[in-house]
């Protein structure tokens, strides 16, 4: 249960926010880029800048392949610091999850830390870390989605610009990449895929996952963008696992940005306390 | 129902109401002050739970469980949280003793099959550095699961024994908490000015402990001296204590807690009644009967938790110098204090092939200098709990295992868990004890048992 909450909710929260963009970014990629290679398309990719600090209430849908539905709300608070990224997850909803709140500071440079508080509990517990590959939470998105924030990590992957192919309308760069190591694909949880990169907001608008057989395993498909506080943001998105059957729709609402967030946001020791309020 | 009883069942009643009240009042005052935003916030739990022994297949557990909360939000400093546990239940584990919980905390209802509790009650302003809590609440220290070391604040419910879900199954009380937050630290300051204990099954219940059950048979291996000492007590009539003393009984604790980069640490201080009692002769004019004392000690003890990647360990200590203690005895219990420390340590883990792992031990060593006491001068209780989630977990499977590695006594819990939806959720298992029957656990042997709950929160 708290290894579930914790995966699910931190990749959907680090997943939507990473998309936004700020205003100087919302420029097309820089015409090299979009002609260079494939390692060239990766890194315009991986340099998008990223808003410091987002709050907004997110909504999840969990489908099973028998269709059966499940609904999950959560506050969200994101904020990204020199020395690490910090996302707080507060649920609303459904009643039996209802106030229960995941905290992770992800250090670029040390160990990362996560913490859950369950409501029966009373206890704001420390857990530990998940691997790259774990999923979380019953979604269909892994813990390494998280960190990597719809970016591909240039150590990670060899990349190969695949040309161009038509995208509702648009003619969109096509990004492929394959594990460098058998070890990577195994802690990463994906061997290859390809994705139709944005030009405009930089980030992989429809990706398709593949296992270490080739198999397709995962597609990943943005259905809404909006510019909020001068940023792009992916409003909605669907992540559908293509060998189970399930799938997890994610949107957004009332999504902003702001300038920063309170320390105390991402203190462990007021998780339980309940959502901050945000001036 | 004699008028005597009547007439004390109403004073309850109104001396409860009267603290709704005043929680209510402030409650409606802030939802409709002018100016303020408020959301109110109700939230139910239903839970049936239904057991059968596995002996013989007779019905053990059959209760019903209603849990409505209401909690009152507003853009002000202030909120109100209200919580009631209405609890039917017509089995063999019973709804428990209530003459351990001091007249303000009884039930606001009881009779033979149902009992309506005000599980919290409390109002509470916040700021950014401050956390300020008045009313009926429990206070949950220390970072082990079901073990405690420094986890001793609260009295707890042991009418399911140790099957309750969570873990400790704890008892709230009237008081106050101040919680302090600086960068990095936190002071708490608790107070229950309140001398409830911790409430024993009834005679009845199925999991009273064996030594207030029946005296034990010859030669059951039990030591002679306990056995001589259990033949008296389960000769007397037991009477509690009184719990009326809000101030000499009241719980004072303080926890500081200092939170670095990779760890945290706490340190931990608390006095008052010990939640367990220590039995005693009481000669009156009424006769002999066995009293039950709930003797004022003091533990100070500390905690530590550290993640090393996909493990996180868990330390606590504790010392309580001035542990109350039955003494072996051949004839009527003494009682004295003792020295007594407790070491706990525990690890998460996430293992291989998405399975959980929690693992812990805790060794519990009681001073003998000046005579033997009644309990072991060491006890070492261990537990490991496995489980796996599948079908984007909508499903999980769970082992739970606790053992008293002292008289090799422990229980098996393998379970299962299915949520349907959103709202309702399904679970079963099979609650097994085994071994040494004068174990803390082997003595629940009989009462091994596979059990159903069906749970729906909205």
């Amino acid at each position: 249960m708290r290894r579930t909450i914790v995966s699910c909710f931190a990749l959907l929260v680090a997943q939507t926010f990473v998309l936004a963009v700020p205003p100087a970014l919302a420029a097309p990629v820089p015409a090299e880029a979009l002609k260079g290679d494939g390692l060239a398309l990766a890194r315009a990719v991986a340099e998008r800048p990223i808003n410091t600090a987002r709050v907004g209430r997110m909504f999840f849908t969990l489908t099973a392949k028998s269709g059966q539905a499940r609904q999950r709300e959560a506050l969200m608070l994101h904020a990204d610091g020199d020395d690490a990224i910090r996302i707080a997850i507060h649920f609303k909803a459904p009643a039996a999850l209802a106030n229960t709140a995941f905290l992770s500071h992800d250090f670029r440079a040390s160990t990362d830390e996560s913490w859950l508080f369950l409501p029966a509990t009373e206890r704001v517990r420390r857990i530990p870390s998940a691997d790259r590959g774990d999923y979380f939470m019953g979604t269909d998105i892994t813990y390494g989605d998280i960190k990597d924030d719809f970016k591909f990590g240039l150590e990670d992957w060899q990349f190969l610009r695949a040309g161009e192919r038509m995208h509702e309308g648009r003619s969109l760069p096509v990004l492929q990449g394959k594990a460098r190591t058998a070890e990577l694909a195994k802690e990463m949880g994906y061997a290859s895929f390809e994705a139709l990169i944005d030009p405009v907001t930089r980030f992989p608008i429809w990706a398709l996952y593949r296992d270490a057989e080739g198999q397709d395993l995962k597609r990943v498909v943005v259905s809404e963008q909006k510019e909020i506080g001068g940023a792009w943001t992916a409003m909605r998105f669907r992540v559908e696992h293509l060998q189970s059957g399930h799938a997890t729709d994610i949107h957004f609402e009332d999504m902003r940005a702001v300038a920063s967030l309170p320390t105390k946001t991402f203190d462990a020791a007021l998780l339980g306390a309940g959502p901050p309020k945000i001036g | 129902m004699t008028p005597h009883l009547l007439s004390s069942a109403c004073r309850r009643a109104r001396a409860c109401l009267k603290a709704l009240l005043c929680v209510g009042a402030f409650a409606i005052a802030l939802a409709n002050t002018a100016h303020a935003q408020t959301q109110v916030q109700a939230r139910y739990e239903v839970e049936g739970w239904m057991a059968a022994r596995t002996q013989d297949a007779s019905l053990q557990l059959n209760r019903l469980t209603v849990k409505p909360t209401v909690k009152v939000n507003s853009d002000t400093n202030w909120r109100a949280e209200l919580g009631l546990k209405l609890i039917v239940a017509k089995d063999d584990v019973g709804l428990g003793r209530t003459d351990g919980f001091s007249p303000a905390s009884k039930p606001v209802l009881s009779g033979e099959d149902a009992a309506l509790t005000v599980e919290r009650a409390v109002l509470i302003h916040q700021t950014d550095n401050t956390e300020f809590t008045l009313g009926k609440q429990s206070v949950a220290w220390g970072s082990l699961d079901g073990l405690q070391v420094v986890d001793r604040f609260d009295p707890q419910r042991r009418v399911d024994f140790i099957l309750s879900d969570p873990r400790p199954d704890r008892l709230s009380r009237w008081g106050a908490r101040l919680k302090l937050h600086g960068v990095d630290s936190t002071w708490d300051l608790a107070v229950a000015l309140d001398p409830s204990v911790s409430q024993m099954p009834t005679l009845a219940g199925a999991f009273l402990p064996q030594q207030l059950k029946s005296p034990p048979a010859p030669g059951a291996g039990m030591p002679s001296l306990l056995r001589q000492n259990t033949l008296i007590m389960t000769a007397l009539p037991l009477i509690q204590s009184d719990r009326n003393d809000y101030i000499d009984d009241a719980t004072f604790g303080v926890r500081y807690e200092r939170r670095f980069q990779g760890m945290t640490a706490n340190l931990v201080a608390i006095s008052g009644p010990d939640t367990e009692p220590v039995s005693r002769l009481d000669i009156s004019p009424r006769g002999p009967a066995l009293s039950l004392d709930y003797r004022r000690r003091n533990l100070i003890g500390a905690s530590a938790e550290r993640p090393l990647g996909a493990h996180v360990l868990r330390v606590e200590a504790a010392l309580i110098p001035d542990q109350p203690t039955n003494l072996a005895s051949l004839g009527a219990p003494l009682t004295d204090t003792r020295a007594r420390s407790l070491l706990g340590v525990g690890v998460d883990w996430n293992a291989p092939a998405d399975v959980f792992v929690n693992a812990q031990i805790m060794l519990d060593h009681i001073d003998q200098t000046g005579g033997k006491t009644q309990r072991a001068e060491t006890e070492a209780f261990t537990t490991l709990s496995l489980q796996r989630s599948f079908n984007n977990e909508a499903v999980r499977a769970k082992l739970d295992l606790a053992a008293n590695l002292t008289k090799g006594d422990g229980m098996i819990r393998p379970s299962f868990s299915w949520q349907v939806n959103d709202t309702v959720s399904l679970s079963s298992g099979v609650d097994l004890f085994v071994g040494d029957r004068d174990g803390v656990l082997g003595q629940y042997r009989d009462e091994s048992r596979g059990w159903i709950k069906l749970s729906a929160t909205f």
